[in-house]
């Protein structure tokens, strides 16, 4: 990035340094000579602080995305071994109907947990944003569920909830709505995940708090003066203020919504149960790989995945670069 | 919450109207009421841990008639004739050694990319970023054939090795934004007074990255407490299994017979994260606002 | 830095494990006599699917191993069914199968015909099996496993609901009678319980089907499907009128059952099912005041009924052990020490031994399953060649898709045809 010697690009230590920085030795030309010095100790420094990165990202990150890329071109069976078969993995796919049963599952989930989700959580991270007695506790207890929503014991706490007879059914058969359980339920099933993904809207929520906390108070103080209506100072002043830390939530939330695995996995098992309702792309790449031991397949399943979140993000950054609002950035 | 606020909260209580009052009473009441909703679930499976096991998963109420601790007893059993303790310490195990790997792999490689300049620099900012985004399916597979290759499968070092080889970008990059924080003219002046680049890490940046190492501590010790997929691919000795290997074969071996069972193990697995949430909670809401970490 | 002291302490840790696991290869590799001993002891590990109980009653006796056989340790551990073939498979890839593990005949192919067992023939004591019980133990004329117990298939029904209902299942029903009778005892029933629950998702039944015409699941090489779509669509067609007027569980419902069953949760009043199961299910049902009782399967031929013997489970040893000779002690151990065999009871079936079957205890239970045997001995047919290595994942997939039938998600005809394509991509994966 920086041709230029990374001492001059920096502020120099002026008045507006610490009070207790030394005052600076030596002649002028020292300090360049040392200059020089430093930039070499830098670079050795730079690297040797790299190593177990370097390390891992050889060995762990780009060795293994290169193989399996490879390996998305052979019928790699993880006994057999395989051979080199070009694009067939890649034709086969698209012949696949299973592909599009997991496709249109994981769209489902991603096309409605994130915009519910983050809806949800801006909506609590406006309440908690007021000044209040006992914001503190609100906020923590709000946060607390997005701890635990993924793990495991939830996953089943979730399978209790929604099974036949279970607290779910219950109620709604109270409302007169006597479908059963979720659990049993193919073309509801999707909502267990849905809604599990909604109940740990606390970790959005946190960062919309931080974002509305922000957002300066004169801007609200000016157009009350005008008479604007609550809603006028939500679109005109909240949201745009809000943009950058929206966009944020919405990529983070849905680059992670497309990679749900463990939930997924234990409330439909390896095969996506109910009638493959909850066949989550990442439980078929699972299943292809570690059950099937189709690797090579399994790879170019897992290839498409990437392709796909990588044309979202990209999508969202274009969007964002028209959408997106950054106060009194010069970038 | 700050004196500031304390203080200007009393002024404004004296000059608070009735009116004020009912607002704020409604304000609480409704935002009580939200969060009943929101915690329904964790306060059901508490109540059904303690209740008998017939009715436990058809009871909606919040109130078990009649409390039994049988089902605890049970649970401290474990699976297997190994006991739950054993468990607890093998999850305990991998957090902890992840929480060590994290902390001292991803600052110094946050140290390197925030703070020296050396060729490649950018790019492997870039890589880490980009990491970030990717899909971790990706590398699922050969990541195992490598480890299997090794035979290091049926051992902790494929679920923690990432964590020593700084390959958690999101720890990386909250490290990177801490650093982004401390002024320059500390290392500066070190430098100046001959101090190398290992001394301004770990004597002088290290310790006032103290926040960031909490924060990135507590979200290792959590995440790695909650992983379910690296330990179902790498780990089939029961004895060596985490929490959530054990609750899931405890839901397929026992499964709805022992629903009370399975309730108390849930909960008793989740508690270390829960103590940690309520010791800590300042600081991972602070964590997560500033850095946009995820929970 | 203590981050340099963690690694090499780590690091020396790991080559100091290897090492001694090296050395104890050498040692017991070096020594003619037997190896390990009281001082220092040699570790197999033996793995096996199953409950808690099974694991208790298992435990006790590799305990009770441990004693009369000092110098060896057993290892042991276990998963239930799908778990425990999730971890097999996976560590048959990186050659790291324990010592002595449990079989399934469905997946022994799969195992036999990559090499990962090793040939039993002369390592363990074959002399005092029961006539026609080892037959299912040999991969390419090699033994490769020994069997626990054997078992068939049969119909387990509720002999309290049927009597009830005045139903009865005379000998060379036909499927259409048993139809009939689930419709009788469901209506006699009411309510939340069925006289019969649907059949037709399990691929061992078609199988059976297929064996009452002739016919095979698999062609003889175990490379096909030995049978059209349209055989497949008149299976897969079998239990609808039983679902239109409500005579079996519909799926939503029975789906929930899962890892329990039907007879366990008081739900059903028959299905057919492996005899031995009837192990698993009679104490629960007496529990509800009920009875159970086998019957011969319907057939479409009462002459024959397509059962053949097989093994509900074998021993195998990995052709990776370091230790055959101990690892072949322990399961001569199990299957013929009489006091083994004594705790073991008829936890895995009714011992496939001669001793076995002299030294276990036969409670009610196991002499109906003998009876059943006794009765049905004549039909018994040879048995179908081992299944393709696919076949697991087949046996799932079969189920799946039939649930996407049930669930109205497929017509009976796409569903078919999707079985076909995924039977066939599996089967050519491995070949």
């Amino acid at each position: 990035m920086s041709a230029t010697p990374s001492t001059a690009a920096e502020p120099t230590a002026g008045a507006a340094g610490e009070p207790g920085a030394p005052p600076v030795r030596g002649s002028r030309g020292a300090a360049k000579r040392r200059a020089s010095a430093t930039r070499g100790g830098e670079r050795l420094a730079g690297y040797t602080f790299m190593i177990p990165w370097l390390i891992g990202t050889a060995v762990l990150t780009i060795g293994p995305m290169a193989w399996s890329l490879y390996l998305s071109f052979t019928d790699y069976h993880l006994i057999r071994g395989g051979d080199w078969i070009g694009l067939q993995n890649y034709t086969a796919i698209f012949d696949d109907p299973m592909f599009y049963r997991t496709i249109r599952v994981t769209l489902l989930y991603v096309l409605i947990a994130v915009p519910v989700k983050l809806v949800a959580s801006l909506l609590v991270a406006m309440l908690l944003s007021q000044h209040r007695r006992g914001m503190g506790f609100y906020r923590a207890a709000f946060y607390m569920p997005s701890l635990i929503a993924m793990s495991v014991g939830v996953a089943l706490i979730w399978k209790a909830l929604f099974s036949n007879n279970g607290v779910q059914d219950s109620i709604m058969s109270s409302f007169g709505w006597d479908g059963g359980g979720f659990l049993g339920n193919p073309s509801v099933s999707i909502l267990m995940l849905v809604l599990l993904a909604v109940w740990s809207f606390g970790a959005p929520m946190v960062i919309f708090l931080a974002g509305l906390m922000q957002v300066p108070q004169e801007l609200y103080e000016a157009a009350d003066v005008d008479g604007a209506s609550k809603w006028s100072k939500f679109v005109r002043i909240t949201l745009p203020m809000l943009s950058p830390v929206i966009f944020f939530n919405v990529l983070m939330e849905t680059v992670g919504a497309f990679q749900l695995f463990g939930p997924a996995y234990i409330i439909g098992g390896e095969s996506g149960a109910p009638a493959w309702s909850t066949l989550f792309y990442t439980v078929r790449i699972y299943t292809l790989a570690f059950t099937d031991f189709r690797m090579g397949y399994a790879s170019a399943y897992a290839w498409l995945l990437v392709l796909a979140v990588g044309v979202v993000t990209v999508i969202m950054f274009r969007a964002a670069k028209r959408l997106v609002f950054y106060a009194g950035e010069d970038r | 919450m700050s004196v500031k606020t304390a203080g200007g909260r009393v002024i404004v209580r004296n000059r608070r109207t009735t009116a004020d009052r009912a607002k704020s009473v409604v304000w609480h009441v409704a935002m009580l009421a939200v969060l009943a909703i929101v915690l329904y679930p964790l306060l059901w499976v508490v109540t059904a841990s303690l209740k008998g096991n017939t009715d436990i998963i058809t009871d909606t109420s919040l109130w078990p008639k009649t409390i039994t601790w049988e089902h605890f007893a049970n649970a401290f059993d474990g699976l297997a004739g190994i006991p739950l303790w054993r468990f607890f310490w093998n999850s305990t195990l991998i957090a902890v050694l992840s929480v060590i790997g994290v902390v001292i792999s991803c600052s110094m490689t946050a140290y390197a990319l925030g703070r020296l300049r050396f060729p490649g620099r950018t790019a492997m900012l870039g890589i880490v970023i980009a990491t970030l985004l990717l899909p971790g399916q990706v590398m699922l597979i050969p990541q195992y054939l490598i480890f299997s290759e090794l035979e290091v499968t049926n051992t902790y070092v494929p679920l923690v090795i990432g964590k020593f080889l700084a390959l958690e970008s999101f720890f990386v990059f909250l490290y990177i934004q801490f650093l982004r924080g401390i002024p320059r003219e500390l290392d500066q002046a070190a430098k100046i007074d001959g101090a190398g680049h290992f001394r301004i890490f770990f004597s002088i940046l290290l310790p006032l990255l103290r926040p960031a190492v909490v924060t990135s501590s507590i979200f290792t010790f959590i995440w790695s407490w909650n992983d379910f997929l690296g330990p179902l691919i790498y780990l089939y000795d029961m004895e060596k299994f985490p929490l959530p290997r054990l609750l899931q074969s405890y839901s397929n071996t026992e499964g709805v017979t022992n629903w009370g069972g399975m309730m108390a193990m849930t909960l008793l697995s989740l508690v270390p994260v829960v103590l940690f949430f309520l010791v800590f909670q300042k600081f991972l809401i602070k964590g997560i606002a500033t850095s946009g970490v995820k929970g | 830095m203590i981050r340099h002291q963690y690694r090499a302490k780590r690091r020396t840790l790991l080559t100091g494990a290897t090492a001694a696991a090296a050395l104890g290869a050498t040692a017991a590799c070096g020594d003619d006599g037997p190896a390990g001993t009281a001082d220092d002891p040699i570790t197999i590990s033996f793995e096996w699917w199953g409950d808690e109980a099974r694991a208790e009653i298992t435990q006790e006796a590799v305990e009770l191993f441990q004693e009369k056989n000092e110098g060896i340790k057993v290892r042991t551990n276990f998963s239930d069914f799908p778990t425990y073939w999730e971890s097999m498979t996976t560590r048959m890839a990186g050659r790291d199968l324990p010592d002595v593990l449990n079989m399934d005949y469905s997946r022994l192919l799969q195992f036999g015909s990559n090499g990962m067992l090793m040939p039993l023939e002369g390592l363990v004591d074959t002399s005092d099996f029961l006539e026609g019980f080892l037959d299912t133990g040999y991969v390419n004329d090699e033994l490769v496993a020994v069997p626990i117990a054997g078992n068939t298939l049969g119909l387990i029904y509720r002999s309290d609901w049927y009597g009830a209902a005045s139903v009865s299942l005379e000998p060379g029903y036909s499927w259409e009678d048993y139809h009939q009778a689930v419709r009788e005892v469901t209506a006699s029933l009411g309510g939340e319980q069925w006289g019969g629950g649907d059949y037709a998702g399990q691929y061992h039944f078609m199988e059976l089907w297929l064996r009452q015409q002739g016919g095979s699941f698999y062609t003889e090489d175990g490379t096909a499907l030995n049978y059209d779509k349209a055989r497949l669509t008149e299976w897969w067609s079998m239990n609808e009128p039983l679902h239109a007027d409500g005579s079996v569980p519909p799926i939503s419902v029975s789906s929930q059952w899962a890892p329990e069953n039907g007879f366990v949760l008081d739900k059903i009043g028959a299905d057919l099912g492996w005899d031995n199961f009837l192990a698993w299910y009679a104490p629960s049902v007496a529990e509800n005041g009920g009875a159970l009782t086998l019957a011969a399967p319907p057939s479409l031929d009462p002459a024959n009924l397509g059962l053949y013997l097989k093994p509900s489970m074998q021993l195998c040893i990995s052709a990776n052990s370091d230790y055959p000779d101990e690892s072949a002690k322990l399961i001569d151990f199990l299957l013929t020490d009489p006091e083994a065999i004594a705790i073991l009871g008829t936890n895995r079936g009714i011992p496939a031994t001669n001793v076995g079957r002299e030294n276990v205890e036969i409670d009610e239970i196991s002499q109906q399953v003998l009876d059943y045997e006794a009765g049905v001995e004549q039909y018994l047919t040879s048995p179908p060649p081992p299944p393709p290595s696919a076949t697991g994942s087949i046996e799932v997939k079969f189920a799946e898709i039939y649930e996407q039938v049930l669930y109205g998600e497929l017509p009976v005809a796409d569903a078919v045809d999707t079985f076909f394509t995924e039977a066939e991509t599996l089967l050519a994966a491995e070949q």
